[in-house]
């Protein structure tokens, strides 16, 4: 061969050299701007692991996205926000998510790992306060505070006809029956979200139970507090036990009698995948999504929302991805259209599962300029 | 001297009575988990058909789906945990048998003991710190790689057991032909217990094929396709283990499906296994 080449005239071996090189630069050209800007030819796998809240909304949106883009799978295991943050400190998962931001400490530890972490609320959740009592008509909603709902689970008031109830509602006959109250037997989001509200409103439920995702109710040692599994067992409790109160995310709460809360603008309002929005839209207002979301609060500022319309017990779910240098170029790429689905038509009432609540225009900025990062 | 013999004669009733009613009870229970399995799992399996061994699993709440690729996951993970276990396990089987007494066979032995008698969930935990933390991800080889461990203790005690039911005689024969002992296990002793290896891997993919806990951590929960050896993969028992506490009813009939397989594909096994273990064949 190097014989050949040597042997050439040198006319001749310069126009090989030429088409050699031609071709390369094609090569390098179609490399540039066709593979860049077209959609990569093998299949990429996101990995994801986290919250059970959201599951059934990521799994949703994963199966939406493959259907958009085709070379794209999402694969979201659960476990739960312990799990998700964990797994995603230890690197080993692309995504998480999480019912609360991460703890400042981690926080700083994700951020020194992975060259920083972006936290992006993604999708909301409400929690109904759900009655059965048979006397109260089913058009008929029951107005409540948080005030008197601490003061029932604290075992304070005991009656449906008590006055401060019949003091909220005028209108209607409320019975002479004890209230029993049905809460999570399990470790449960939705608890903390409810207890927190609690806590949010009332000093005395503050110092004597708290919030977290199990608490001691003051009513299971009264005798009037039973526990059910997961929201289809206290949504099936509530149902068959006359005089009962509970609570459920909002899309157990159907056939169910459901109250109308006070929020911090002394309207009472029920729980609506507007009220719920309204209610974010009201919080602490996020600017940077890559920075220590702990210290903003978020879940208190939703729950004392000033805002007419809020809902009072709403919560944010997130979305965890690492800074975009922390992936190889084609996890880039996919992180980078599946951020771009959730914030846009992800949120629309057809890609939304029953009973979760998109999120605020703010927020869908907040993660389009992230998926925008992702594709620099 | 009657009372006496009456006694006994009571007595021995009674504990016939204890032992038979003990053995019902485990009849029972056996018989139960089959049942229930096959109660639970009748809609699914009604509703789907064949389906059910192609689908992957649907959205929560949603539609059935079916099992396909866990199927997949599950087949290749246990396939290659069994045959890597195999790899090594028949040949120290081999090495407790015919060098028995050595320091070396008495090593193999204590570690085996030891990797039997660790809780399995252990061996999960470790190779997920060997393997899925340096590779960043949950993988279908991790989990391979942990089933292999937990398979390997049962793999060489079965080979060193069925080994060690060659009368001697026949090893006499082979070593008075002047075979070197190499020769004679490899070109006689093996080949004439080919069943006994057998059922020492069959034992073994039983005993991988239920395991979940070495799979819990290093396996990741990949349930929608199949990934490939180094991407997040799934088995059975961890389908299980996800689907069946969850809330979504359609979930939960998979996970019943999946447990009506797993009853299924154990019994084919471990009837394989005592066909095979029944005798040495001379």
């Amino acid at each position: 061969m190097l014989e050949i080449l040597t042997k050439m005239p040198a006319k001749r071996s310069a126009v090989i050299a030429g088409a050699v090189a031609l071709g390369l630069l094609a090569i390098a050209t179609w490399v540039l701007f066709f593979q860049s800007s077209e959609e990569p030819s093998t299949p990429v796998l996101l990995l994801g692991s986290g919250a059970t809240f959201p599951m059934e909304q990521v799994k949703a949106w994963a199966s939406q996205v493959s259907k958009v883009h085709p070379w794209l799978q999402v694969e979201y295991a659960g476990g739960g926000t312990g799990k998700g943050q964990n797994d995603f400190l230890l690197g080993i998962v692309d995504f998480a998510c999480s019912d609360v931001p991460l703890k400042a400490a981690d926080w700083e530890k994700a951020k020194a790992q992975f060259g920083g972490v972006y936290q992006l609320p993604m999708i909301l959740g409400g929690v109904a306060v759900v009655y059965n009592i048979p006397e109260v008509p089913p058009d008929v909603n029951l107005r409540l505070t948080a005030e008197v709902l601490a003061d029932i689970l604290l075992g304070k008031i005991e009656y449906w006809d008590d006055p401060r109830i019949r003091e909220l509602n005028p209108e209607v006959s409320l019975p002479r029956a004890r209230i029993v109250f049905v809460h999570r037997s399990d470790a449960s989001g939705t608890t903390e979200v409810f207890t927190t509200f609690l806590s949010t409103y009332s000093a005395e439920w503050r110092e004597a139970v708290g919030a977290g995702k199990t608490v001691k109710w003051p009513l299971d040692e009264l005798g009037r507090g039973v526990g059910a599994p997961g929201n289809p067992g206290v949504a099936q409790a509530v149902k068959t036990t006359p005089y009962s109160l509970g609570y459920v995310e909002l899309a157990y709460a159907k056939g169910l009698g459901v109250a109308a809360i006070r929020n911090r603008a002394g309207r009472f309002v029920l729980p609506s995948a507007d009220s719920i929005r309204a209610a974010a839209a009201g919080a602490v207002s996020i600017t940077d999504a890559g920075a220590n979301l702990a210290d903003l609060r978020i879940l208190e500022s939703i729950l004392s929302s000033s805002s007419p319309e809020a809902y009072p017990i709403a919560s944010p779910s997130y979305l965890l991805v690492k800074s975009p240098s922390a992936y190889p170029p084609e996890k880039r790429k996919a992180i980078a259209a599946f951020l771009e689905f959730v914030f846009s038509r992800g949120q629309s009432s057809e890609n939304i599962v029953e009973g979760y609540v998109p999120i605020p225009e703010s927020w869908r900025q907040l993660g389009l300029q992230a998926a925008s990062k992702f594709k620099e | 001297m009657r009372l006496h013999s009456l006694k006994r004669a009571v007595l021995d009733r009674v504990f016939l009575a204890v032992t038979a009613s003990a053995t019902l009870a485990l009849l029972a229970v056996g018989a139960f988990i089959v049942a229930i399995s096959a109660v639970e799992s009748f809609p699914v399996i009604a509703a789907l058909g064949p389906a059910l061994f192609i689908e992957p699993p649907g959205l929560p709440g949603g539609e059935f789906g079916g099992l396909g690729p866990v199927l997949v996951s599950t087949a290749v993970i246990v396939s290659l945990g069994v045959l890597v276990g195999s790899l090594i396990g028949v040949p120290v089987g081999i090495l407790m048998s015919e060098c028995r007494g050595s320091w070396l066979a008495r090593a193999a032995d204590a570690a085996l003991q030891a990797i039997s008698e660790i809780p399995s969930v252990v061996v999960g935990l470790v190779v997920f710190v060997v393997l899925v933390l340096p590779m960043r991800t949950p993988s279908a080889i991790a989990a391979a790689v942990s089933l292999c461990i937990t398979a390997l203790p049962y793999i060489a005690a079965q080979t060193r057991e069925s080994l060690a039911a060659i009368p001697l005689s026949y090893r006499e024969a082979a070593f008075s032909l002047g075979l070197p002992r190499w020769k004679a296990v490899l070109r006689l002793l093996v080949p004439m217990n080919a069943r006994g290896v057998a059922t020492a891997v069959l034992l073994g993919g039983a005993r991988a094929l239920g395991e979940t806990a070495p799979v819990l951590f290093t396996a990741g929960a990949a349930f929608s396709a199949f990934y490939g050896l180094i991407g997040p993969s799934s088995t059975l028992s961890l389908l299980i283990f996800y689907f069946a506490p969850s809330p979504y009813e359609n979930w939960r009939r998979l996970a019943w499906a999946a447990v009506l397989l797993l009853v299924a594909l154990t019994i084919v096994l471990s009837s394989a296994v005592r066909r095979l273990s029944r005798g040495v064949k001379m």
